[in-house]
């Protein structure tokens, strides 16, 4: 799955009438289909580091379009497993390191294909590996996660931890309390949350500290007006969302704030069917994909979140999504209700 | 101009390396001005790449890089394509954990051989991500794995080697250039949230030297390191009223190092009102700083009193149209009103 870039652009020509805009679900399925072709563009190489993460995106942009088998299924396990290290970690590509962000996008497709048996046939006690190497990332004094051996710490890996975790089964490898404890050093006064206590409040890490309180069980500590309020202002009279104050909208941000919006029972704070115009306007008609604004390239990246916001706000045609974990929520259900 | 694979990695490979005790300023050139007569255009520490040339540079630093995972005693050639990695790929991780290794292993063997330098090999790190970093380069600016690299490198390898003979010396040797790098990353990247993590973890990081410390003097040193940084970001943070990561981290520094000086919080205000200012960002900073309560009460109140003042000056308000807009989420009204309005509803007296 590569994240090259373009060829095409977002953006609906004018002549188009605003009644006409719609989602062009079968360009954007032969957008998604046609990345990994693109072996001989150099860009395919630029994005190697983060080529598993695009692989998840891929795959759940397609089951939110309701093609889950949109990519073929053995290829995208065989993929996954090359990337798998022996002490449990997954890289972005084979020989990569391994580090959180990619074992989270490795456990998250697992999941969508619900293919955690062939893990095991593949890898004996391969669950217990990946649950053990995000386990081993905890930073037992402060609560929060590395990405790696290297330290370096971030809410995003703590809610992908959390994430990963729980759609193993193995969230009791982990001190949830502690992980809880530092999410709240890390609320602002502003009602946001940043990567770190007394760091910037984010669209994307507010993302992140909601979701792992929600997975927690623990969203009775989020001031909710007050980081509604936050996440409302990011809406731009375009209609699109941004992620801080004074940043352009970015499709992308459909889904960080929508989603947060969604798990404090405040999307109705923003403006859905403006929103709506906006992420549809990111579109190519002609070549399918999502650009960050009309205008731009499109990526596999923002693919994915535009679609994943407009699931969200009940768009007609789109599978439901699940706003804590971004995989269709029917998967979620299926993944934590068999570890009931 | 015509050139091989070989010859674009080689030409940068060169020139990194005969500039690898300056920062250099790398920028990258769009194929309408691509020089016609030399593959790169040079002059002196500046350097533009073309973009065609960087590519194939990387594509020949990638096949090399991947090759010393089967080749040991092929560890120089990597490390000298992971820095060709790096420039265009910053997100690199693979790369970059490859050079935190491989200065491991330098420090290692350092103990026994006398002719490695490891001060030179760490100022040598340093200045190669001072170029990146302060360079016009988009993408590589904000690069979260470069900034993760340079604090691990400092923290890892570098502060607990310093000595120095003054507070004065550790904040106008260390601490300000350190700074001053962000900055510089902040104004090639507004808002490069990165950089200001990077600010925000070495300060943390100078904070817990105190521990490590016994000499008493030097505990308060480092306190007075807090407040001239906490004067330059104040600074930084006037001549940029958007950047909401300035203000973020201005906001952290006041409540983390020192009490909350009143005396900046009117600063702020006053240059605000002065220049009549609307930025979302200025203003975000100054209704948490009011409404937080770190102000003594009696003090917080006239400052709500002068922003009402101040609003009914500035702005023509329909007496009508401001109560409806009070309660209204999504606002047009200006941001002094929305300010007010927010102060109101979440302030709080610490005192």
């Amino acid at each position: 799955m590569s994240l090259v870039s373009g060829p095409g652009r977002g953006g609906i020509t004018d002549d188009r009438l605003p009644h006409e805009l719609r989602l062009f679900v079968d360009k954007h399925v032969c957008y998604i289909q046609s990345l990994d072709t693109r072996k001989d563009e150099l860009e395919y190489w630029l994005t190697e580091h983060l080529r598993l993460s695009g692989l998840y995106w891929g795959l759940t942009a397609l089951h939110l379009l309701g093609r889950p088998d949109g990519l073929p299924r053995n290829e995208v396990l065989d993929f996954v497993m090359s990337c798998m290290h022996d002490n449990g970690g997954f890289g972005a590509a084979p020989g990569h390191d391994a580090h959180m962000l990619y074992t989270i996008s490795a456990v998250q497709i697992l999941a969508t294909l619900d293919a955690f048996g062939e893990l095991e046939e593949r890898v004996g006690g391969g669950r217990q590996k990946i649950g053990q190497y995000i386990a081993s990332l905890q930073d037992t004094t402060t609560g929060t996660f590395a990405g790696d051996e290297w330290g370096e710490t971030d809410t995003r890996f703590l809610y992908g931890a959390l994430n990963a975790l729980s759609l193993l089964g193995l969230l009791d490898l982990v001190n949830i309390n502690q992980a809880v404890e530092h999410i709240q050093e890390c609320a602002n006064f502003d009602g946001g949350y940043g990567t770190s206590p007394g760091a910037e409040s984010h669209a994307g890490q507010i993302f992140t500290c909601v979701a792992a309180l929600s997975i927690a069980g623990r969203l009775d500590l989020v001031d909710r007006d007050k980081l509604g309020g936050w996440l409302s202002e990011r809406q731009l009279k375009n209609g699109g969302l941004n992620g801080r104050p004074e940043k352009k909208e970015d499709v992308c941000y459909s889904w960080w704030v929508a989603s947060s919006l969604a798990m404090i029972g405040r999307l109705h704070w923003i403006d859905a069917e403006k929103l709506t115009k906006f992420i549809l306007n990111c579109q190519d008609p002609e070549l399918g994909g999502f650009a960050d604004r009309p205008g731009n390239m499109v990526d596999v990246f923002h693919t994915v979140f535009g679609i994943a916001g407009l699931s969200l706000v009940k768009y007609a045609g789109l599978v439901e999504v699940d706003p804590v974990y971004c995989m269709p929520l029917a998967v979620t259900k299926r993944a934590l209700g068999k570890l009931k | 101009m015509e050139y091989s694979q070989d010859q674009a990695y080689n030409t940068l490979c060169e020139f990194f390396k005969a500039n690898e005790d300056a920062v250099v300023e790398i920028e990258v050139l769009p194929s309408a001005l691509s020089p016609a007569d030399s593959l790169v255009l040079q002059d002196g520490v500046n350097i533009g790449i073309p973009k065609t040339l960087l590519v194939q540079a990387y594509l020949k630093a990638h096949s090399l890089f991947f090759l010393r995972a089967n080749d040991p005693t092929n560890e120089l050639t990597a490390c000298e394509a992971s820095k060709i990695m790096l420039l265009f790929d910053p997100e690199h991780l693979t790369a970059a954990n490859f050079r935190k290794r491989r200065l491991i292993k330098l420090q290692d063997e350092s103990m026994k051989d006398t002719e490695i330098n490891m001060s030179r090999e760490i100022r040598r790190e340093l200045l190669f991500l001072d170029s990146i970093v302060t360079s016009p380069l988009h993408r590589q600016t904000k690069s979260p794995t470069l900034w993760f690299h340079r604090y691990w490198l400092v923290s890892n390898m570098l502060i607990n080697t310093m000595s120095f003979a003054s507070y004065d010396e550790l904040y106008s040797s260390f601490v300000k250039p350190e700074l001053e790098i962000v900055f510089k990353a902040g104004e090639r990247h507004p808002m490069n949230y990165y950089a200001w993590r990077y600010a925000n973890r070495l300060m943390k990081r100078l904070h817990t030297l105190d521990e490590h410390s016994h000499d008493e003097q030097f505990d308060l040193a480092i306190k007075y390191i807090y407040r001239p940084a906490t004067m330059i970001v104040e600074n930084w943070c006037l001549q940029h009223p958007s950047d909401h990561s300035g203000w973020s981290f201005l906001h952290f520094m006041l409540h983390s190092f020192s009490p909350l000086p009143e005396l900046i919080t009117c600063k702020i205000i006053d240059y605000t009102l002065k220049l009549q200012l609307e930025n979302e960002s200025t203003w975000g900073f100054i209704r948490i700083i009011v409404a937080e309560g770190f102000i003594p009460g009696g003090s917080q109140e006239n400052i709500i009193q002068r922003l009402i003042e101040y609003e009914n000056k500035r702005y023509t308000i329909d007496k009508t149209a401001r109560e409806i807009s009070s309660s209204s989420q999504i606002c047009n009204q200006n941001p002094c009103r929305k300010a007010i309005n927010w102060i109101e509803k979440n302030k709080q007296n610490i005192q």
